[in-house]
């Protein structure tokens, strides 16, 4: 069975930026795929090559093993696309607007539409200009999920959902994982793609840098510790567990703001040494994408803004 | 708010019963206009290219036509004189000031009577896009929200689009005079310049507050400037109407009680150049004055975002017929379709009213006058029928014209969809690229035919109904025709720039405005050139094609070759659209 996405060495520039710069990205049937990188870093890019909305430059991108610029009308029967900035029709009610799209793809099954209204708690009837982003959002996972194709392309999809609605967002990717489909979800939420996501592909100024299943990446799930404690001299005694990493220490009134990274598998032996030197509050926090580039490629992101991230056309 | 009335009422405690209604004035104004420098030149800067163009291209129109109309001799010009008293030329000029039998139709009432009516409608449409520019439309964007949740007063952003347009305009007005002085200081009199272009300046400022009402009424800036432009126009027919009834009730007249009610009279009035009054500019100045009080009013009603009119709850579900590209954009479309369909009907078919009554007053002159009927290639033997055609062949005109706006704006609605991201969306479902840019043709493509053989039928009703039955219906459906070919070309010319440089799509008004003044002036601007450089200066117009209107051979050739162009052209830019990225910029 082909692989629904192969990308091998894409390049796309937009006039003199560099947008893509030989990016690798595979989503193998059945599979949901994360997509990951901070803002800027091409995974819209990518999406939209995919899409055929883009010409590629270089490389070589095979969708169901055909050509998404030659052949996309054919391919868009198989699939369905969010984009992370939905824009609807502002005189079309957000019913009209999902079975519009439905509709262009192929129709709609009308109890379908209805159950995802209900779980995505979604007044219909309103017209587009009046919705929030989520609400525009929601306009557009409905008439993605209502859809009945074989892979799933979600472009951020979850900006603007309320944590609640991001739940039920995940119990949908879920579902469609269990029905054999495939998913490419792009985020620059490292959490969001640990609870569905079986790989990982991790992008940075248009080229993926990290590859693999969540297992591989372990390396990357750490999370970061902040504890008040009363001695100083709990550094030392943190510093040297297994798993710990970059311990700071600050004074701060009676005690000291302790802050390091542990790896979450030695996250139990740790908060036990905590509890044992006597500790007055503790945060834990899984730390954001943006964190784990600031621990893996600190040399570059130190460099001034500009030359981080690709301006110029939307890239993100 | 709360805070506002705790200081009102503060400073009405401190200054006693007489101080109340000052504190309650100043500290409201305060608050409403914080910011109001700031934003002004946030304006001037963000707009400094095309205030600049505005202004420096009217100015220049301005001297431009003094010195052209003055290097023509006063017998040509005088021979103009003539034409100005027929009623295509008070339809295209003005009342007639100054315009009499046997005395010379001098330079600068030739100006005055020529001019006005044309800087009035361009300024008015300067105007109207930029005050629609400036408040509504950022509101949409919601760039304004970033301004108004800053120190900024609730009407500060009107306020301050609408005093920038008046310093544009009083730029205009100052520098437009200097410049027709400039160019012929003896014709040219400074006071009867600067009172012809404060005129002007004041009418287009009314047409601006026109819009500032608008923008409160409707949520979209396209929707405000199409009832702003509708209002303009309105104010055109208007003044034409008005007239055309003075001139048709007596010859001597200059207007009718009809035309004052347009602002584009007020500026006619003043009669420049030939017994200078002022006061009609305090008509145009009362107005604008009166428009924002309707504004600011509304203004305050509303909240920030919406229009006047909440939205109401929609359809669950889509009809059944919503399935396609095809059925978007005709969904898009058909509001305003309905409105041109309805508006243009009723327009024509009372213009075709009036055709017999204007083409008698044409005939009588005709008679009269040897020159006239020289200039217009008329022989006065071949009577009222050919005088009729020859005057329709410039409504005619006027109509295509007209059309190829609604057009243009019609296809160049597809652009809009995909700078918003919409076509993205559409085009991630399995719809080619081909079907999309097809369906928005086509919607295009009926709309315009629907529009203009309706306003056709309904103008040789009304011509009929009137007692004019010749040419019959079929000529008026034929010339129908023969426009929508010339149409299709202007429409090619916006597709191939929607395929090829699609931030450029902006290109094909360009092209319309070239064919108004081409079409208008180009005799003018022309008559000296070779005849080489005349066709090709012409030529570009894709109008000057279409074979000959009301009256004349039916050219089958000429029409098939605007058809070919019109699909080489649209086949071009599918092209285009075919190999090149979807994208918002």
């Amino acid at each position: 069975m082909t692989n629904p996405i192969e990308i091998q060495g894409l390049d796309k520039s937009f006039g003199t930026v560099k947008a893509l710069n030989g990016l690798d990205l595979t989503v193998r049937p059945g599979e949901v795929a994360g997509f990951l990188g901070p803002n800027g870093a091409g995974k819209s890019t990518t999406i939209r090559v995919l899409l055929g909305l883009l010409k590629a430059d270089g490389g070589s991108v095979k969708l169901f093993g055909k050509d998404p610029w030659h052949d996309a009308v054919e391919l868009h029967k198989r699939l369905t696309y969010v984009p992370g900035d939905v824009s609807l029709w502002p005189n079309l009610t957000g019913g009209e607007a999902i079975d519009l799209l439905a509709r262009l793809r192929g129709g709609i099954d009308t109890q379908r539409k209805a159950d995802l209204l209900e779980r995505f708690q979604l007044d219909p009837t309103k017209k587009a200009r009046t919705y929030s982003k989520g609400n525009r959002q929601k306009v557009a996972l409905v008439a993605a999920f209502a859809s009945d194709v074989e892979l799933l392309i979600l472009d951020e999809p979850t900006s603007g959902l309320d944590p609640l609605m991001e739940s039920v967002f995940t119990d949908f990717v879920r579902e469609e994982k269990a029905k054999g489909r495939s998913v490419l979800l792009s985020s620059h939420i490292m959490s969001e793609v640990e609870k569905v996501c079986d790989t990982v592909t991790i992008i940075r100024k248009g080229t993926a840098v990290e590859s693999g299943t969540l297992a591989d990446l372990r390396h990357l799930q750490r999370s970061s510790v902040r504890a008040y404690v009363g001695a100083d001299t709990t550094e030392a005694a943190v510093a040297s567990l297994p798993g710990v990493h970059d311990v700071s220490i600050a004074p701060s009134g009676d005690g000291n703001h302790l802050r390091f990274d542990v790896d979450n598998d030695h996250i139990s032996g740790v908060l036990a040494q905590l509890g044992a030197v006597g500790v007055s509050g503790v945060t834990v926090n899984p730390p954001s994408l943006e964190e784990l580039f600031l621990r893996h490629y600190g040399d570059d992101l130190s460099r001034p803004q500009g030359e981080r991230a690709p301006a110029g056309p939307k890239v993100a | 708010m709360t805070e506002t009335r705790v200081q009102e009422i503060a400073g009405a405690a401190r200054r006693g019963p007489a101080g109340v209604n000052a504190g309650f004035s100043a500290t409201k104004s305060q608050h409403e206009l914080t910011g109001l420098w700031t934003l002004m030149r946030f304006i001037l800067r963000r707009d400094r290219v095309r205030l600049a163009v505005w202004t420096l291209s009217i100015i220049a129109t301005y001297g431009y036509f003094v010195t052209v109309l003055g290097a023509m001799g006063q017998e040509a010009l005088n021979a103009r004189g003539e034409i100005m008293h027929s009623p295509a030329g008070i339809m295209m000029g003005g009342p007639g000031f100054g315009v009499v039998d046997g005395q010379d139709y001098t330079l600068g009432i030739a100006m005055a009577n020529e001019m006005i009516l044309w800087v009035v409608l361009t300024l008015g449409v300067m105007a109207i896009f930029h005050i629609v520019r400036h408040t509504r439309a950022d509101e949409d964007t919601s760039r304004s929200e970033l301004i108004r949740a800053n120190v900024v007063g609730r009407h500060a952003t009107a306020v301050a689009a609408f005093l920038t347009l008046v310093l544009t305009l009083v730029a205009i007005a100052v520098l437009g005079a200097l410049a027709m002085h400039g160019a012929n200081t003896e014709a040219m009199p400074l006071v009867d310049a600067f009172g012809m272009t404060l005129g002007v300046s004041a009418a287009a400022l009314t047409f601006g507050a026109a819009a500032t009402i608008f923008c409160q009424i409707t949520e979209h800036p396209r929707g405000a400037i199409g009832m702003s432009m509708a209002f303009l126009g309105l104010m055109y027919v208007v003044r034409t109407a008005g007239d055309m009834a003075g001139a048709v009730a007596d010859p001597a007249t200059n207007g009718s009680l009809l035309s004052w009610v347009s602002p584009i009279a007020w500026a006619q009035q003043m009669r420049p150049f030939y017994d200078l009054i002022w006061w009609p500019v305090l008509l145009s100045l009362g107005l604008t004055v009166l428009f924002l009080a309707v504004s600011s009013m509304l203004a305050t009603r509303r909240d920030y975002g919406l229009g006047m009119v909440a939205a109401k709850p929609g359809p669950a579900d889509a009809t059944a017929s919503l399935r396609s590209p095809f059925a978007l954009a005709w969904r898009q479309q058909r509001t305003g379709f309905w409105i041109w369909l309805v508006s243009m009907g009723v327009m024509w078919g009372a213009t075709g009213t009036m055709v017999p009554d204007i083409a008698d007053m044409g005939m009588e002159m005709l008679a009269d006058n040897e020159v006239f009927g020289q200039i217009f290639d008329l022989d006065p033997a071949a009577g009222m029928e050919l005088f009729a055609v020859q005057f329709m062949g410039v409504f005619g005109m006027f109509i295509a014209l007209t059309y190829v706006a609604y057009a243009i704006s019609t296809f160049n609605r597809l652009r809009t969809e995909e700078t918003a991201g919409r076509l993205e969306g559409v085009l991630a479902t399995p719809v080619s690229r081909t079907r999309v840019l097809l369906a928005q043709l086509a919607v295009t493509a009926i709309g315009t035919t629907a529009i203009m053989l309706s306003s056709m039928f309904l103008m040789w009703a009304g011509a009929a109904s009137a007692g004019m039955d010749s040419p019959g219906l079929g000529r008026y459906l034929l010339t129908g025709v023969v426009y929508l070919a010339a149409i299709a070309v202007f429409v090619g010319f916006v597709v191939v720039l929607f395929g090829w440089a699609p931030s450029k799509t902006g290109l094909g008004w360009v092209l319309l405005g070239y064919g108004l003044l081409i079409g208008v002036f180009g005799n003018l601007f022309l008559q000296e050139a070779p005849e080489g450089v005349q066709s090709f200066f012409q030529g570009i117009n894709p109008l000057y094609h279409a074979p000959a209107a009301f009256g004349g051979e039916w050219n089958p050739g000429g029409f098939v070759a605007l058809i070919a162009v019109a699909a080489a052209l649209i086949a071009l830019g599918l092209a285009g659209f075919r190999r090149r990225d979807v994208n918002k910029v």
